[in-house]
């Protein structure tokens, strides 16, 4: 958990809210439950229950636990508590913002009717306190091919995909899938490619058809492989250097005042090519040569100049 | 005595701020409040109570400031927390079905900008003993459905992403080079952060340019430099439905903005641009929508000789410029 959240006052009030409705819970319980250490809990029993009293609120007794159970058996049982009774410090509007624009990218990818999608939609919009709007997300239609995949995954079928990758045709490939990854805007489909034998990754926007087969499914998930050819350099303004950050495995270096440089993965030089020429110039391959040779070919290509420049190339 | 933590104070402060309808003076809860009781009054004290007020604020506790009629000296002001903050905890307890989908919505930010939104939020729904969602999966053994099987992940990488949200909420104006789409050279911006929007896979700035003197979006990932923030001259608010009312407007240019291309039929490129969001054909033509042209020219840029741009002439000059400046780029004559 990101320290500054773990530190915060937030987990002293949720832990409040907690501990009253469970009634006696162990430390132990409380850390696994929230995500954090065991310290960090005895550090916020103390720090609600022992310390931090305002004065001059009167009677002001705020909340009380069986201090014996607490600190000879790391049990937190909740005697009383008048504050915070049936308050709760709502969601912030950001927060709020957090779970809609969560649950609208993925809310399609499931089974839930949208219904139900939306009611829930609605109840955390009530559930947060007024504010500016301040975080929107697109809601796109979910394609049907991931509709399948998810369908397949729950029912264990295998799936006949048609599949192009780029620089090679298509290929029909028996998948046994067991996850939809969405990344970035892009849905990817995780699965044993039976024919291969291995664990694959496949760009559902690269699918050209899909279809339910009766194979039967695999009794043993192999491991995931990733076959990497080796490395490119790559000199790219930063924006250009975001775009590649995730092929990167070296962080960017400053060479001038714009630009960058880093180091890339080549999993298949095509579609190095195209994520560079997707930058729009504002990337160069620096090496390897045979790339950069690659790179020029591929422009040179796409301005159909094939023929006038094969002087300038060799 | 023991330094009292800034926790302890600021939970100090927040019971002393809930346990009043009218509101106290400054000058009380300095006196009342662990952590502020031995302190000095001066500049460092009031320093530290506006960063406490940030630190709640950071959770949505908003602290509503009542100015006497006529007073604009500070000495009176009543502070407290504002109606609407606390809630009924009943409102944030979902039924099974409905922690399954939150678990999932939360996961979405695991690694992404609005990761401390999301693990407040958990926090805050965890409170209910029986929410375990957004915990990491090792951490939860036996739960396969359905997390495990639909894996999200939202990770913008731009690192103004949380400098530009901080100023937001703190009301601050900001400052940041912005390399627009097409153009070669940063040019200085300053502008008051209003919302973050995510179109089509790319986080977005929404704010009021002050330069421009008018609502402006602008791509993360092309702010260049280090986003540095200060005071507005005249405090500012963001309009309440900046960010859907942003994403509106996308959405419309989207719907408008197309271009017509052909591609190499059976393509790593046909097949993409097919399945590219409201792509429609028209006698061989691939119809495709986009939000910049730019941006679009820069991706068709990425099919090379898989695709031709066919209208409008304005973008298939776009994409050659990019392909021409490609090709000089990995021109090498020393190793011919």
């Amino acid at each position: 958990m990101n320290p500054r959240v773990e530190r915060g006052i937030g987990l002293l009030l949720s832990l409040i809210q907690y501990v009253s409705a469970a009634g006696s819970v162990t430390v132990q319980e409380a850390a696994s439950h929230f995500g954090v250490d065991e310290e960090r809990i005895r550090e916020a029993v103390r720090r609600v229950f022992m310390a931090g009293v305002p004065d001059g609120a009167g009677d002001f007794v705020r909340f009380d636990i069986d201090f014996d159970a607490f600190e000879e058996d790391d049990v937190i049982s909740v005697t009383m508590r008048p504050a915070f009774e049936d308050e709760t410090v709502r969601l912030s509007p950001r927060e709020a913002s957090a779970l809609i624009a969560g649950l609208t990218l993925v809310a399609g990818y499931t089974d839930a009717a949208p219904e139900r999608v939306d009611a829930l939609r609605e109840k955390l919009r009530r559930a947060a306190s007024t504010g500016a709007d301040t975080v929107a997300v697109d809601a796109l239609a979910v394609p049907r091919t991931a509709q399948i995949v998810r369908d397949a995954i729950r029912d264990r079928r295998v799936l006949a995909v048609d599949y192009r990758k780029p620089g090679e045709g298509t290929t029909r490939r028996r998948v046994a899938p067991v996850r939809l990854e969405l990344r970035e805007g892009q849905v990817f489909v995780e699965g044993v490619d039976l024919d291969r034998q291995g664990m694959r990754t496949f760009r559902l926007d690269r699918i050209e058809a899909i279809e339910p087969v009766d194979d039967a499914w695999p009794e043993q998930l192999p491991p995931h492989e990733r076959v990497v050819a080796g490395t490119a350099q790559i000199v790219a303004t930063r924006a250009a250097a975001a775009m590649l950050a995730d092929y990167a495995t070296t962080e960017p270096v400053s060479v001038d005042g714009e630009r960058v440089r880093l180091d890339i993965e080549v999993w298949s030089e095509a579609s190095v090519l195209r994520a560079v020429a997707g930058c729009g110039g504002d990337a160069e391959v620096v090496a390897p040569v045979s790339l950069r040779r690659a790179m020029h070919r591929f422009a040179v290509d796409a301005l159909g100049e094939g023929e006038a420049v094969t002087d300038g190339d060799r | 005595m023991p330094r009292i933590e800034a926790e302890e104070r600021q939970f100090s402060l927040l019971l002393a701020l809930v346990d009043t309808r009218a509101g106290v003076t400054k000058h009380e809860l300095f006196e009342r409040v662990a952590g502020y009781q031995d302190q000095r009054p001066g500049d460092a004290l009031e320093r530290m109570f506006e960063r406490d007020k940030d630190a709640l604020r950071e959770l949505g506790i908003v602290i509503d400031v009542v100015q006497p009629p006529g007073d604009d000296s500070n000495h009176d002001a009543r502070y407290r927390v504002l109606d609407g903050v606390l809630g009924d905890p009943a409102e944030l307890q979902f039924d099974a079905d409905e922690r399954e989908l939150l678990d999932l919505a939360l996961r979405v930010w695991h690694e992404g900008g609005l990761t401390e939104e999301a693990q407040r939020a958990a926090l805050k729904l965890r409170a209910d003993p029986e929410f375990r969602g957004g915990l990491p999966l090792e951490r939860t053994p036996g739960r396969t459905e359905p997390a495990a099987v639909l894996q999200p992940r939202q990770r913008p990488r731009e690192s103004a992403f949380q400098a530009l949200k901080r100023a937001a909420d703190r009301g601050r104006e900001v400052v940041f080079d912005y390399l627009k789409p097409g153009e070669r050279t940063p040019r200085t911006r300053t502008v008051q952060p209003w919302a973050t929007v995510l179109f089509r896979g790319r986080w977005m700035l929404v704010g009021h340019d002050l330069g421009a003197e008018d609502t402006r979006t602008f791509l993360m990932q092309r702010i260049v430099s280090p986003v540095r923030d200060r005071a507005p001259k005249r405090p500012f608010h963001a309009p309440d439905d900046a960010a859907s009312a942003a994403i509106a407007k996308l959405e419309e240019i989207w719907r408008t903005a197309t271009v017509g291309v052909q591609a190499v039929p059976g393509s790593d490129a046909d097949i993409r641009l097919r399945h590219r969001p409201d792509t429609v054909e028209e006698d061989g033509v691939l119809v495709i929508h986009h939000a910049d042209r730019h941006l679009l020219a820069d991706e068709l840029a990425g099919f090379g000789a898989d695709i031709a741009v066919v209208w409008p002439e304005e973008q298939q000059g776009l994409v050659r410029q990019r392909l021409e400046r490609i090709r000089d780029l990995h021109a090498d004559r020393s190793a011919a």
